[in-house]
Formats: C-alpha cells, structure tokens, sequence
C-alpha cells in the first residue's frame, strides 16, 4: 500500500473520532458527498470503529462485574464464618469486666516482644506495639473510649470483648479493603481488625501469608467495604541507592506520625538482601507502614529495628509485596497499584491525601 | 471513607458516575439490582449462569449509554434496567429455540422503550463475533497491534517501542495496513475495497 492512500486512512479515521477541525470537516464532508466510494469508506471505519468500542466495553463491564460477583459469593462464606466464632467464644463474657479490659484495647501502645536472634549485643526487635504494658493518659484514654464505643454502636460491629493483644500500622492495597501489614502483627490471631482513620472498627481476615518475607495481605470482610477514592500512591519494584530520602506514616501511638529519614544501607539486619536498613526513627506499633519514596510510590514496609540503636529501622522491599500480590484471588485488581497520582505535590499535600489509607491494625485472641 | 454512606444514588449520579467507569458505582449497581435480575431469569427458566450473563449484558448496555450522549430515559433507572434484562434474556431464549424475536411492547403506565437499545446492542455483537474471527484470519502481529491501540487505548509511541518499530510513524503505517486487511475480511469484498483505493487515489 501506497504512503498516499495511508494518508486518506489518516483522514478517514479522523473523521470518524471526530478530531477534524471545522474546516477540514467540511472539505471532508464535500468530498464524501462527490465521491460515493470514500463515503462507504467512511461508513466502513465507522462500523469497525464501533465495533472495538463495543469490545471495550464488553471486556470491561465483565471483568468489573466477575470481581464483584466471585467476591460477594466467596466472602459471604467469610462473614459468616467469622460470625460463628464471635457467637461462641465471646458473646458470654461479663460486661463489667470487658469494659474495664476495653480501656486497655484502645491504648496506645509502648511495650515490644523483643526477639533475641543470634548474637546478644544486636537484637531485632519488631515493632508490634504490646498493649498489656502500657501507660498513657487517662483522661485521653477515657475520651478514646467513649468515642470509640460510639462508632461501634454507629457501624455495628462487635469487637471482641477482652484486650486487644497487639498492634500494627496496615495501609491499603485497592479500594476496597485489601490492606498488608506484617505477618508477625497478625500471626496466631483470628480476630483481626482494621481501624480505619475516621476510628471506625472494620473486621478483616488474612488472605495471604508470607512468612519469609514477614508479610500479610488483609481483607476487609465488609462486602461494601471502600475508601471510596482511587489509592494515591503506587508500589513499584524499585532499586533506589544508599542516601535516598524517604519517609513513613504509622501509628506509634492513637494517632497517626510522620517520620523521614533515609536509606543507609540496601540489605537488612545482618546481610539481608530482602530488607533496607534505614536511618528512621520507629517505635512499637509501627510495624507495617509504608516506606515511601520522594515521588509517592512505597518502597518497603517496616519490619523491625536494631535494639541497641535508636535511629536504625528494617523494611521489607517493595519487590517482595509484589511478588505476593500475584498470588491474590481474582477480585484483586493488579493494576490499581501502578499509577500514581502524587507524584508531583509538596511532602504535606502528599502526607495528607496517603493518611486515609495508612490504618490501626489490632488483634485479639 | 465509611461505607455506609453509599445507602442510595440518585439516577442522575450513578449515570454519571458509571459513565466514568467508577468502580464504586458498579459495585453499587450489582448490590442493587442483581438479585431483581436473578429473581427474574430464574422465573423465566434461566439458571444462575444465564442471569449473570443477562445481568452483564444490561450494564453494558447501561455504561455504553451513559458513555455516549449520556443516559436519557423517560422512567427510573431500575425500571429501564428490569426492562433492558428482561429482553436480552428473552433474545437469548429465542436464539436458543431458534426462533425470531421481537422486542416486547410492555403498554403500561411509564412505558419503557427498550427497542432501539436492545437492537442497537445485539447488532454490535454480531459485528463482534465477526470481528474477533476476523483478529484470528490477519495474524497474531496485526492483531496484537490493532489491540493495543483500539482496545487498551496505547499510544502509538507506546506501541512501537512494545512491538519493536523504529519510531511511532512507522507503527502508525503498520496499523493502517492491518486495519485495511481487518476492514477487507469483515466485510468480505475486497473487490470493493480495491476500487475505494482506486476512487481515492
């Protein structure tokens, strides 16, 4: 075929997506009316052009659809599963007694499980906040509470009565309730929930587990669970080098803290080549926040720290959570994590529109 | 944020919303008006599999109308959609008993015509069917390439790094070949096709 008649094509389809400008339209439209055979060209694209469309559509209602459709019939299962478990371990437990325990699941959280790996002068400790050892303001403490217990009664949702045993920072995965966190925050615990930051209770389930990497994907179990706005970050696969700065959002304490610092070093505590060792400042609770690069796409996810030093914080790469997220049912929608729509605002503006997404994780037994 | 505020939609709203392909929307779509659309395939001797494909079918031709000139109906959401699934699952049923069917006239009050639509929606289907044995006759490259651009809407600088042409007007070129070769078996006279090319030259 002649570069000539690719050109007509050019104008054929121009034509038919409407991007001709005035003039040209009409020069096109006077040359249709005097020649029949460029007219059924016309004609021709048109239909082929609508036919695609049409496609395009078609493939993208029914892969919207199949997620929603397979995911109502499977997590009806959970729920009702989940259900089963409140009814018989907790609904008998005395309600004095479980107020009194309340006061201490919504603390905030100071104490860690220290867990001594090989030498004695370096230990990794993770960051789960352990909620039998704290000391926080009682009059703070009391305001949670009732708060708190409003929005139980708002959202019905019955926590587990009794303390909650630890917990961790989680950040979402998609709109609608898939969150990861470390597997450590969430291991031999059934009754896991997410508080998202409007403090409202949302019971999740583990989806998936990787135990070498120290990481689980969560499920809000709600079925018409959503933040309700596409994620603003994105988690790629990235190689960034010593000395880049980074930043994370986590949950310390009841409330949500920023913290910056930078990548010292490309592997973790003692060689490993699946963390980063950075220069952050962490402590208990913050286990599972996102590491975020300058440009809003996370690079890791805290892990633990060097108990001799204050500033030296472990994150699992970003490469790891990917791999994982591969391995996640259908309704799970890859390519939400691929944009970024942050990439260009100030740290503030970026830290303000991530913080609906970065929430409390607690368990009970 | 919270999930429950998503109680209900006004018409106005979900149209517009699932013009954008909002996900949410959709979602809300499905809670509200699958299980009217089960209930009534079930009644008319479809099984779950039929009502989920009857359903598909009607929210397509629910978001293809709201992405074109935006949605104008003259009753309620639901009862247009009721309306749309209960013709697709009757067209389906007479294309299975290999009968002919015509679009049903409901005389009610707040008649719903669903003709036009439902007409319009299955002749792009067949134009589909006819497309898709069309992508496997012009070969794997011309196909891919047709598809990255009209379908998964790719630049052609995209495209030509992907498939491995030195620069975008190169890859433009290809894709006008493959769309001729595309346009000549869909509608299966080349003869004429030759004689546009003559015409226009």
């Amino acid at each position: 075929m002649s570069e000539q008649s690719n050109n007509v094509y050019e104008l054929i389809e121009k034509y038919c997506l409407d991007l001709m400008d005035e003039k040209e339209r009409r020069y096109f439209e006077m040359e249709m009316e005097n020649n029949p055979a460029l007219k059924e060209a016309v004609e021709e694209h048109k239909t082929i052009l609508l036919s695609f469309d049409h496609l395009q559509s078609v493939q993208f209602i029914h892969e919207s659809l199949d997620a929603i459709h397979n995911h109502s019939r499977s997590s009806t299962q959970i729920l009702i599963n989940n259900l089963k478990l409140h009814v018989n371990k907790y609904w008998k437990t005395a309600s004095v007694a479980a107020s009194v325990a309340f006061v201490a699941s919504i603390m905030t959280f100071l104490g860690a499980r220290t867990i001594y790996k090989k030498d004695t002068q370096r230990t990794y400790i993770e960051l789960k906040g352990d909620i039998n050892n704290l000391k926080t303001d009682q009059r703070k403490m009391k305001n949670d509470l009732s708060k708190v217990r409003n929005d139980i009664k708002k959202k019905d949702i019955q926590l587990p009565e009794g303390d909650s045993k630890f917990s961790g920072t989680a950040f979402a995965l998609n709109q609608s309730g898939y969150m990861v966190t470390n597997l450590h925050v969430v291991k031999d615990y059934t009754k896991i929930y997410v508080f998202t930051a409007d403090n409202q209770a949302h019971p999740c389930s583990v989806v998936k587990a990787d135990e070498e990497n120290d990481l689980a994907v969560l499920k809000i179990t709600e079925e018409d669970f959503s933040f309700g706005t596409k994620i603003p970050y994105s988690v790629q696969k990235a190689n960034p080098n010593i000395a880049q700065r980074i930043y994370s959002l986590g949950y310390p304490k009841a409330d949500i803290v920023y913290n910056e610092g930078y990548i010292s070093s490309t592997t973790g505590f003692e060689g490993d080549t699946s963390h980063y060792q950075l220069e952050l400042p962490s402590s208990p609770g913050v286990s599972g926040a996102p590491i975020i690069d300058e440009t809003g796409n996370v690079i890791g996810i805290v892990s633990g720290k060097q108990s001799q030093s204050e500033g030296i914080t472990f994150a699992v790469k970003s490469k790891s959570l990917l791999s994982l997220l591969k391995s996640l049912p259908e309704d799970f929608n890859q390519t939400e994590l691929v944009s970024n729509s942050i990439r260009s605002m100030t740290r503030a503006n970026q830290v303000k529109k991530i913080q609906p997404f970065v929430c409390v994780v607690r368990v009970y037994n | 944020m919270d999930s429950h505020t998503s109680n209900s939609m006004t018409d106005e709203a979900i149209i517009s919303s699932l013009a954008n392909g909002d996900s949410k929307t959709i979602n809300y779509i499905y809670k509200t008006w699958y299980p009217s659309v089960e209930k009534m395939v079930f009644k008319m001797n479809g099984s779950v599999d039929d009502a989920y494909d009857v359903f598909q079918d009607s929210v397509t031709i629910l978001y293809e109308k709201a992405k074109g000139n935006g949605l104008q109906i003259s009753c309620k959401l639901s009862t247009y959609l009721i309306a749309i699934s209960k013709n697709v699952w009757l067209n389906k049923l007479a294309k299975r008993k290999k009968t002919s069917f015509t679009v049903l006239h409901e005389h009610h009050e707040g008649e719903v015509s669903v003709e036009q639509d439902i007409n319009r929606f299955f002749e792009f289907e067949r134009n589909v069917e006819k497309l898709q044995t069309c992508f496997q006759q012009i070969g794997e490259p011309c196909n891919e390439l047709l598809r990255a651009f009209y379908i998964h809407n790719k630049s052609m600088q995209d495209i030509s790094e992907e498939f491995g042409y030195t620069n975008a007007e190169n890859a433009k070129n290809q894709k006008y070949k493959c769309l001729l070769r595309l346009r000549k078996l869909f509608f299966k006279h080349g003869e004429k096709v030759n004689e546009h090319e003559r015409a226009i030259k």
